[in-house]
């Protein structure tokens, strides 16, 4: 291609860059990073080694088995595609890490997280012959053999889902917006883009009249999921609603839990960080809330 | 000129793989080569970015950068993404080297914007469009034309809530507001591609049909003209029907546009069998028409298949990158098919057998019907005086017709088997 017909697509790069905050998250990131570093020297360990590593991350897109339970989610793809894609999650982001024995799953279509698949649920319950185990065969081919964790073994099952269906899905989405309960954040999402920001994906979208950042990525050897909120210009309280079955694993760095229910006063509004348990056993880093 | 940053990555690499010093003391330096041992990449689709360097798609998604020499040895490659993205295999490049990129949903485009290098911000530019609550689907594309514009596929497409839906080739420009249709179309677009006189190449996609593929040759016309006459946009049909026996059943895919003896000419990829199948397009009156030729089985898969420079193509596959060279007309093959008012004339690439060429009974020529019907044509062979040209004389030659022109007992005077016996012939209008 003659370097004549490169000239197309003026301007892209500048719309880019003005997403609120583009420059200020690259140059700040650093130092997030180094104070978190800073942090985790000053610390002792722990009763978890490796608390605050982050794996190298496996970022894909790619369309995986349609795992959502939640009606309402599953009625946007459903209105939102043919009948053979309702039996799939078209171009979802999965994010894994080859030392992670689980996978994390964002959906640019509604512009949150969708849940999370353990890629080595225990044998004892895994079904064979069921519907569900079926789904478990057909999502683990859809998950890159890179993305798979090596050694880890699972004890015993958390607490809170002893009986539930042996699904190696969890974490599923469900409900209205994670967002939707904050002023302004009733209304559709509208997916962006996404960046890197240290090997990081972060998605950009608008919810409703709100302009958000959500970062991923996963930490203490894959075991801890971490989902960073950025707002620009909030001049209110944020409420994040998460599903009550998440609230078990979840921590926040700010804000007052009411169940499932996140509030934020504005002075801190502007950015929040969630830590999912995904793992048995985790630590509680010093300076999260936890309930 | 390549970007400084882009150009220290392929330095970069290039340096790491010779040497590293393992001591430091000057008298006794112990120098450890380390041998390049790099993996090639898995390649589906390539974009040059000039006669030595491209950006491309892997199999998994990601994209990579790679250095050629002028000969279009591989010198080596870098990945240049750390997402893979479920893209079609059709990669463009935009302003500051950004690619561009689609998936069923959405058109992407990724930037490099922190000279890591590597594209690190990935912006959605197009996701709307009409009907794509009810299902419309991008199904080939972005490819950039000669007037700044980016180009893909849509079906099913309808512009009017009255007609069935059929497909479209649209253009988006980053000043307009609505995507432009170029083209509509009876059938989807699975691939395509644009000449630099914007000639449309596009594989029709028709699934139940087992007999052959569908090539479109359209010419596209100018924005100004589209702008003008919206309803002169014009429709992408059938041109050229690839036999299913050509193929030996695998279906082509990519296509791309090369210069070859002053002509124009198309190559598409067939993976399954590894095959370049050739098409030298023609128009004799206002419908396109051309031959099929097979060009080259290919000694590993191959994906895609572009032209660096004129005359100098570069194939991309699961085994990484080859350079198609000219020691490829070694191989022993009909180079061309034409019509002419006394018959039908075959190019060889070598001179043949005079004693077996010279005998009716080495060839068979069928004409078949694009409305079906098959007949036998009756011949008699001419050898030119070179050896290398044979003319078919039949006075018989009609229009509407697929000419299958089979050389069963054409040896090369060194006793070479063809590569491939058979050749075929669209024919609209003699």
């Amino acid at each position: 291609m003659p370097f004549s017909r490169l000239c197309l697509l003026p301007g892209f790069l500048a719309l880019a860059l003005a997403w609120p905050g583009h420059v200020r998250a690259q140059e700040e990131t650093p130092d997030t990073e180094k104070s978190e570093k800073s942090e985790k020297s000053e610390k002792p360990l722990g009763e978890f080694a490796g608390v605050g590593v982050v794996p190298k991350l496996s970022i894909s897109r790619k369309t995986v088995p349609n795992f959502l339970v939640d009606e309402t989610l599953a009625a946007v793809h459903a209105s939102t595609g043919s009948e053979s894609e309702t039996a799939t999650l078209e171009g979802v982001f999965t994010i894994g890490a080859n030392s992670s024995r689980y996978a994390v799953f964002w959906d640019p279509l509604t512009c949150r997280l969708l849940g999370v698949l353990d890629l080595e649920p225990d044998p004892v319950e895994a079904p064979t012959d069921e519907a569900d185990g079926d789904e478990t065969a057909s999502a683990e081919t859809e998950i890159d053999k890179g993305e798979r964790a090596e050694g880890s073994e699972k004890d015993v099952p958390l607490d809170s889902e002893p009986e539930s269906p042996p699904s190696p899905f969890f974490l599923l989405a469900g409900g209205r917006p994670p967002l939707g309960g904050t002023a302004g954040g009733s209304g559709e999402a509208s997916f962006f883009g996404v960046r890197l920001i240290d090997g990081k994906p972060e998605f950009l979208y608008e919810q409703g009249s709100l302009l958000i950042e959500e970062r991923l990525w996963l930490e203490n050897g894959g075991e801890t999921l971490q989902q960073q909120f950025t707002l620009r210009d909030m001049n209110s309280s944020l409420v994040l609603e998460i599903p009550e079955a998440w609230r078990q694993r979840v921590t926040s760095d700010r804000g007052e839990w009411d169940e499932g229910r996140l509030t934020v006063d504005k002075e801190e509004a502007g950015e929040v960080r969630l830590t999912y348990r995904l793992g048995n056993e985790v630590p509680t880093p010093e300076g999260e809330k936890s309930e | 000129m390549i970007p400084s940053h882009l150009l220290h990555a392929l330095v970069l690499a290039f340096s790491f793989a010779g040497f590293v010093n393992a001591q430091t003391n000057s008298k006794d330096r112990v120098v450890t080569e380390i041998a390049e041992k790099k993996t090639p990449p898995s390649v589906r689709a390539i974009a040059p970015i000039d006669d030595t360097n491209v950006f491309f798609l892997t199999e998994r998604g990601g994209v990579g950068v790679a250095k050629f020499s002028p000969g279009l040895s591989l010198i080596d490659w870098e990945p240049y993404s750390e997402i893979h993205w479920n893209a079609h295999s059709d990669l463009a490049i935009g302003p500051e080297y950004s690619l561009i990129f689609a998936n069923p949903r959405e058109v992407t485009q990724a930037f490099d914007t922190d000279e890591d290098p590597g594209v690190d911000f990935y912006q959605n530019i197009i996701s709307e469009w009409a009907g794509k609550g009810e299902g419309v689907r991008i199904t080939a594309g972005p490819v950039a034309d000669a007037h700044g514009r980016l180009l893909f596929a849509l079906s099913p497409f309808t512009e009017n809530a009255e007609e069935k839906p059929k497909a479209a080739l649209v253009a988006w420009q980053p000043e307009a507001d609505e995507l432009t249709v170029v083209t509509r179309s009876q059938l989807p677009i699975a691939d395509f591609a644009i000449s630099r006189d914007s000639l449309l190449a596009a594989r029709l996609s028709m699934p139940g049909y087992k007999d052959g593929y569908y090539i479109s040759l359209t010419e596209l016309p100018s924005p100004e003209v589209i702008a003008a006459t919206p309803e002169r946009v014009p429709h992408t049909r059938p041109s050229l029907l690839i036999p299913a026996e050509m193929t030996e059943g695998g279906t082509p895919t990519q296509l791309s546009f090369f210069h070859e003896d002053g002509m124009e000419k198309l190559l598409l990829v067939v993976p399954e069998t590894q095959q370049l199948i050739e098409i030298v397009p023609s128009r004799p009156g206002s419908v396109w028409q051309g031959a099929i030729l097979l060009r080259r089985v290919m000694p590993s898969p191959i994906e895609t298949v572009i032209e660096m420079a004129p005359g100098k193509l570069l194939a991309g596959g699961a085994k990484g990158f080859t350079p198609l060279e000219k020691s490829e007309q070694d191989v022993y093959r009909i180079q061309s098919v034409a019509l002419v008012e006394s018959g039908i004339i075959l190019n060889f690439t070598e001179p043949i057998d005079r004693f077996a060429g010279s005998k009716p009974e080495s060839y068979s020529v069928q004409a078949i019907g694009l409305d079906g019907g098959k007949s036998s044509l009756p011949i008699r062979p001419v050898i030119e005086s070179d050896g290398m040209s044979v003319i078919l004389r039949t006075p018989q030659v009609s229009g509407k017709t697929v000419l299958r022109v089979v050389c069963q007992n054409v040896p090369s005077e060194d006793g070479e088997s063809l590569l491939s016996s058979a050749v075929f012939f669209t024919v609209h209008e003699k």
